[in-house]
This record gives structure tokens, sequence and C-alpha cells, in this order.
């Protein structure tokens, strides 16, 4: 609801809560969209987002303007993945009933991926598949990436090509028909054979 | 290409489902994020004044404000508490604090006063009411030497409206006092303290309200995001607890008064007869607004 009378100068929510709740409300399918791609099971999709976003509130100084706020909450969702799958999670009542809720939406996390290529990709290290993840599932280009990674523009556009490089090479190994893939993924094979 | 490699990452991705739907759930977390950790300390904030709505009668005396003193020591503090003369003078800080560290700074004092944060409408967040619980309706505060409001001189428009900015205790106050402090509500949330729809800061503040016909208010409250979801009719020579309550009234019947219940939600007082001129020119007058 918003109501018309109100003025920056009333008497309201302090400003910190009025910034985390635009926040919150304007990214949070987002990122709930990119927990779900890379998390274990479902469950843990309401645990990520609930830290992904308790260190946003934390950090709110921090967190860019506009639609930056989103690479930088991509940021902080990846490192919070980390610490999760090193099992620091704290798991309150509320993110067990909201993951329960969030199971219901996120459905089967079936690939649609054959299950060489899925090899394929799992032989990556984790930095490599999160650039490939970025660019493939988030659609970002190597500038949005490089504010997600909080490096370079050219640093992004390289550390990408090479990614691409490796998973080319990883399918070739698995035998994978390359052509399906493009010509690139050919020579991007062949370079680095 | 490059994205046909691209592509063999997406299929990898779970199949695509809709965009995640911010629900209540959602919300809660987002509000339990915000209460269970301080507010981030780099961020500027505008210094909050309380304003202590004691009600017409027992509103009381005006004193001096706040004197720095050590009784703020922690830094988490929620209560800002001055020392003056024979009383502690108090400004609340922090209108979202856990209750937890309004009673630990309150005991500290040794001081019988129980503070509840409630959801307020818009024009009385940030105000502090009396809720004694020694304090019987229609008779004079009983406590009128030991709690004092102070209240704020420029700028209080509204009828019957006092505008307090601070709460001075007694220190040998020995009795109970209940406050209750105006927060603004959340979404799901019914509001306690509830101002008329028309006052500074409320959705319908110098808009066409008093006397007009309730097809007018409620889509003038459509336009402000507020739904009517009950009616109460007042008939002439009734009092207002005898009136009846219902859900849908004709378009035609004139709109008497108004307040939000819940957020995004209203009640509105109607009647049949209309209003006469003269009372809607005083009530726009009383809320501050041009009568013509």
């Amino acid at each position: 609801m918003t109501l018309p009378n109100r003025k920056d100068d009333d008497v309201g929510p302090p400003e910190p809560r009025r910034r985390f709740e635009q926040i919150y409300t304007e990214h949070y399918a987002a990122v709930a969209a990119y927990v779900r791609r890379r998390a274990d099971s479902p469950d843990d999709i309401a645990d990520l987002l609930s830290e992904t976003f308790t260190t946003a509130w934390r950090r709110l100084g921090e967190v860019p303007a506009g639609d930056r706020a989103l690479f930088w909450l991509y940021g902080v969702a990846r490192r919070t993945l980390a610490n999760h799958r090193r099992g620091e999670t704290r798991r309150t009542a509320l993110t067990r009933r909201l993951g329960e809720e969030l199971a219901t939406w996120a459905g089967s996390p079936a690939d649609r991926a054959p299950r060489a290529a899925r090899a394929a990709f799992l032989r990556l290290s984790d930095d490599d598949r999160e650039l490939l993840a970025l660019a493939g599932w988030e659609g970002l280009g190597s500038a949005e990436i490089a504010k997600v990674l909080g490096c370079s523009r050219i640093a992004a556009r390289q550390r990408l090509h090479r990614a691409r490089k490796r998973l080319a090479a990883e399918l070739a190994a698995a035998d994978e028909d390359l052509t399906e893939y493009g010509p690139r993924a050919v020579r991007l094979a062949k370079e680095s054979a | 290409m490059t994205t046909h490699l691209d592509d063999v990452v997406e299929r990898l991705a779970p199949a695509p489902v809709p965009a995640a739907p911010l629900t209540p759930l959602a919300r809660d977390l987002m509000n339990e994020i915000m209460d269970a950790a301080p507010e981030p300390a780099a961020q500027p904030r505008r210094r909050w004044r309380p304003l202590v709505a004691l009600p017409v009668a027992a509103a009381v005396a005006a004193a001096a404000w706040i004197i720095p003193s050590a009784l703020n020591s922690t830094p988490a503090a929620a209560l800002d508490i001055q020392e003056e003369g024979g009383y502690y003078v108090i400004e609340v800080k922090d209108l979202y604090a856990s209750p937890k560290v309004y009673e630990t700074q309150l005991k500290n004092l040794h001081l019988n006063v129980d503070l509840r944060v409630v959801p307020a409408t818009p024009s009385f967040e940030g105000e502090l009411s009396m809720d004694t619980p020694d304090w019987k309706p229609m008779t004079p505060f009983p406590y009128p030497d030991k709690i004092m409001s102070i209240d704020r001189p420029e700028g209080c428009v509204g009828v019957g409206r006092t505008c307090p900015i601070g709460l001075k205790i007694a220190k040998d106050f020995t009795g109970s006092a209940g406050v209750r402090l105006g927060r603004a509500a959340r979404p799901g949330e019914k509001y306690e303290i509830i101002g008329s729809l028309t006052s500074v800061r409320e959705p319908m503040n110098c808009a066409p309200f008093y006397g007009r016909p309730v097809r007018e208010v409620r889509a003038e409250l459509r336009k402000r995001g507020v739904t009517v979801d009950e009616y109460a009719i007042r008939k002439p020579g009734q009092r207002g607890k005898d009136a009846q309550v219902t859900t849908s009234v004709p378009d035609s019947m004139y709109v008497r008064w108004g307040g939000l219940s819940s957020y995004g939600h209203a009640l509105l007082v109607v009647s049949a007869e209309p209003m006469p001129d003269a009372l809607v020119k005083e009530l726009l007058v009383k809320d501050g607004c041009p009568t013509s």
C-alpha cells in the first residue's frame, strides 16, 4: 500500500528499513532463482535466501544502487552457497516453513542436458562452473559477471573464455559430438588439446 | 559459437519455473531479518522524534527536554533516557528494537513501566500512548505529578491531538504504567492505535471525505491503495458503540468518519443523513485543511 500523503520527512519506518524492503521485494525472485539453480536440494533455498538477505541487511551501506544491487546480491549468494556447502547454516522455524513452501515452487531439480554434458560440467572447477552458470543461467554478460565476482571486466571476459575452453575440452574428452555445440566449441577444444 | 556452449550450460539448470512469489512467509522472512539484527550503523538516519500521546484530559505540563547523561551507556540502547531533577526524561531511539531491550533499560531504572510497540496508523507512528492499568475510563489520569507528557508546541494539527514529544517519569514513581508506542504496520497486521483517515499523514487528509457519498470516498481510497471492508451505520441520536457494523452499505450513504483498520484496509462510519455544511467546515479546519 502506498499512502499518498507520505513524504520523506514524515515519521515512518527509518530509511534503512525502507531501503532494505525495496531491495528485498525487487530482487527476491531473482535471488530465489539463483539459489534454486545451485542448491543441492529445494529445502536449502530458504536458508540460502535468508542468509543472503541477512548479509544485505547487515551491510546495507555497501549495497549499490539500482540494478547493480542484484549483481551484488548474486555475489553474496555465491559466497553464502560456499559456506552452506561447508555446513555453516543456521535454520530457524520460519526458514523451515518457507523452505516447505519453496520446495513446492522449485519443482524437480532434474536438468535437461545429456548425462555426458553434465559430467563434463561437473569436472570443471567451482569457479569455472560459476562463470558459465552466470552466463548461461542468469544470462549475464562479462561486464555484469565482473560485478558479481568483484573483478575487472577484462578479467571476467578472459576467465569466461577460459572456462568455455575447458568445458569444450571436457566435452571432447567425453566423446561428445562437439559440432552439436557449434564450431567455436570445436575450435576451443582444439586450442586446449 | 559461445552461445552453443552457454546453451548446454543452460540446459544443466533445473527446468524453468515461474518467478518465486513474494508470499506472506517471504515477507515474514524480510521482517525477521530486520528485527533480528540492529539497523546497519553506517546508514545515515534521521533522528527519531517520538510523540507521547496522552489523551487530551491527561495531557499535562510541558517541560525542558533532553540533557545528556550517562544513562545510555549501551551502544544498542533503544531508549534515550536522561536525568532531569527528580525525573527521567525518555525518548525512543529505535522503534524496531526488541521489546526485551526496552524492558531491560526500564528495569535498570527500577521503573515498573511496560512499553509495548504496536502497529499504529500513520498519524500515530512514533507516538506513545498511556495504557495504564489503574486508569479508569472518563477519569483523570491517576499520576499527573509522576508521569508527564511533553507536548510539541508547533505544527500539531488534528481533532483532539496534543502531539507531545516526550515522557517524564518521576524517579520515585512506584505504581505501574503501561505505554504503547506506535510503529508502521506491516502487511497483514491490524492497527492497535487508530487515527482518523483525515488527520495529517493519514490517507484522506484534506481529500473529499466528510459528508461525501460512500461511492466517492471508496473510489478515493482505492486510488490510495486502501480497501473499505467494514461500515458502521450511525443513526440520529445513537451512540457510537450501538452502531450497526456491516460489510456493505448503499453507495448513496454519507461518510462521517473513518480509520485504517489493518494494513491497506479501512472502516467507514456512515449515515443516511447528510452532514451539515458548518460541521464539515469545522472538521476541515481542525484537520488543518482549506474549507473552500
